[in-house]
């Protein structure tokens, strides 16, 4: 996903976007078409979400926002059920809001891709659900091709329109969630046995417990004596 | 449309645009606030500015100050005369002059710092600045270097070896990624070997040229004269404009250097711009001052409280408050002493104390440390998974 906005350069084979090689791109070209929400927030001087969800009309604007500007992000907030929250210090949400506050961020850059590294990864069960069925409307609503990275395979499973199973830094399986989200592949990639249940018409992974994992824990936690 | 999205969808489509609105409405409100108290900031400047004309050893009365000011002013050419005349023209109004422009390129380096740095702790000397400078003194003045002067020496050798801590981080930039912990890292590296060599130097002069040395590195203001002014200020005004005109970079780097990439900053290449105008701006001032420390530290903590972290406020917010900072400390270093004390002491002595009060009154963090700032499970446990699969 890092080669995908230019934060890495791939070691080898090449990235295209809208038929044109990524290497062509400028940075700030790049901006305009791709957006990213990255997996935690990482500020250390807080702005209020307004200004913050600004950031997102860098590439685009000028040092001085036009009232369009502020009227993209305010509307951006809105959509998120954000707009309660506009002028409230970016410190003072809780984890999930922060997520809505970046995508709604990644949505004031108007881009063609969003790519979100691991958007689910520090939210409980309800708000990953929240998050990734906010994302698949986004998406349908805006037009925008969405990304994101993802180890929880039954979100995954829930929200995809097409899975790509990545093993050993190459493509192993891609597909819609039903063909790549099969025993086989979750045996082969992961070493864990798992049943797969038709919920909702996807595939709903119930992993097992076995003993194929023992190999990867030290002695003392396979004999089960742990400490004293 | 999925249930999330339309969730607000029960109020008609005209409240709708009414939530925007009302945040727009809100914006703008929270825009002109700041603007009001920059405004306020501009005018304590201005008081603390015109009450310091007053102050001072030589006694004059408060309406002798302004009448001379006000004389002098309508007749610029007239020579200076009586004492009075001399002492507002010559002593005391380059020397208000030279706190304004010292105090606000210090605390817009400071400010610059803190945000390009991500740290809280930085200041305008985190890359080793001020050893630099004394370095440079301190090799002009033991080594009885003059150019024209031996003054001249002084500044000019502060200026160029304030610049070499900035120059071997620019040097390092071009063959590793100019992260902020290595330039602080490279930044201290240097320091240290500075501050050797002084120590070393001044170790091995007569002790008359040590403190001679020594009274350089306390920063103070005795020094000011019109001849210094207009370099010191043209460089303080070209690099506050800069970083004001890059605030809108330093807030996007402030929510990481990936995210910063992602919405098109340059974020190497824009850390070594941002580090090199820090340094001009600040190598100017410590040249012709010494080193004065604090301001660049507080006055942007200060100004946080009042403006809020947004750079585009905050840097021409601290510009204010550090200007407005050292015109008080100079009054207070004036009106409590007969001899001229350092203001150096003053701001240390003055500012500690006051920034401890601020710390411990806020109610909200304006800051955060790093290391609490989140908990991120999925991100200090290894996964077992990748292992598996190989």
């Amino acid at each position: 996903m890092h080669c995908m906005n230019k934060l890495q350069t791939p070691t080898s084979g090449t990235i295209y976007i809208d038929g044109k090689n990524l290497k062509s791109y400028s940075l700030k070209e790049l901006a305009k078409i791709v957006s990213f929400v990255p997996h935690s927030e990482d500020t250390t001087f807080s702005m209020p979400v307004l200004d913050t969800v600004l950031l997102g009309r860098m590439p685009h604007a000028g040092t001085i926002m036009s009232e369009k500007d502020v009227r993209i992000a305010a509307e951006n907030l809105k959509l998120l059920g954000m707009q309660d929250f506009a002028m409230h210090g970016f410190d003072e949400l809780s984890a999930g809001q922060h997520q809505k506050v970046m995508i709604a961020r990644s949505l004031t850059q108007e881009p063609k891709i969003m790519l979100l590294d691991e958007p689910t990864a520090n939210l409980d069960v309800k708000f990953q659900m929240l998050v990734m069925r906010l994302l698949r409307d986004v998406a349908k609503l805006k037009g925008i091709t969405v990304i994101t990275i993802c180890h929880d395979l039954n979100v995954t499973s829930m929200y995809a329109d097409r899975v790509v199973m990545l093993c050993d830094h190459r493509i192993y399986a891609d597909g819609s969630p039903k063909e790549v989200l099969t025993r086989e592949n979750i045996v082969k990639l992961y070493g864990i046995d798992c049943e797969i249940i038709d919920i909702q018409g996807r595939p709903h992974i119930a992993l097992l417990d076995g003993d194929e994992l023992d190999s990867h824990l030290s002695d003392n936690m396979v004999s089960g004596s742990g400490g004293e | 449309m999925g249930r999330i999205i339309g969730k607000r969808k029960k109020k008609s489509d005209i409240s709708g645009d009414a939530d925007v609105a009302g945040m727009y409405n809100q914006y703008s409100v929270f825009r002109y606030k700041k603007f009001i108290a920059m405004l306020g900031l501009l005018i304590l400047l201005v008081v603390a500015a015109l009450y310091g004309m007053t102050v001072g050893s030589y006694p004059i009365s408060f309406q002798e100050v302004y009448q001379v000011i006000v004389d002098h002013l309508f007749d610029l050419g007239s020579p200076l005369e009586t004492t009075d005349q001399r002492v507002v023209w010559e002593q005391r109004m380059p020397r208000l002059l030279t706190a304004v422009v010292t105090g606000a390129g210090l605390a817009a380096a400071g400010a610059a710092m803190q945000s390009m740095m991500k740290n809280p702790l930085a200041d305008p000397y985190t890359t080793g600045i001020s050893s630099g400078a004394s370095f440079g003194a301190v090799v002009a003045i033991t080594l009885g270097i003059s150019i024209g002067s031996p003054q001249n020496a002084t500044v000019l050798f502060a200026f160029i070896f304030s610049l070499v801590p900035a120059t071997v981080i620019v040097l390092l930039s071009t063959f590793k990624k100019a992260t902020a912990a290595m330039m602080i890292l490279a930044g201290i590296s240097v320091m240290y070997i500075f501050n050797a060599m002084t120590q070393y130097m001044m170790i091995v002069s007569d002790s008359e040229t040590t403190a001679a040395a020594f009274e350089w590195t306390v920063g103070t203001l005795n020094k000011s004269s019109w001849t210094s002014l207009p370099v010191m200020s043209a460089v303080v005004i070209a690099g506050s404009v800069i970083l004001m005109f890059l605030s809108r970079y330093l807030n996007a780097m402030n929510s990481g250097d990936n995210y910063a990439k992602t919405v098109g900053v340059n974020v190497e290449r824009m850390r070594v711009a941002i580090l090199i105008v820090i340094s001009i701006v600040s190598a100017s001032v410590v040249s012709f001052t010494g080193i004065i420390g604090f301001v660049g530290l507080v006055a942007p903590h200060i100004t946080r409280i009042f403006l809020g972290s947004d750079n585009r406020y905050l840097i021409p917010g601290s510009i204010l408050m550090g200007a407005t900072i050292l015109v008080l400390c100079d009054i207070l270093a004036k009106s409590f002493t007969t001899t001229a004390l350092p203001i150096g002491v003053v701001t240390a002595f003055v500012g500690g104390p006051i920034f401890l009060f601020l710390i411990v009154r806020q109610k909200k963090e304006v800051w955060r440390w790093k290391s609490d700032s989140r908990i991120s499970v999925s991100h200090t446990v290894p996964s077992p998974y990748s292992k598996i699969s190989t």
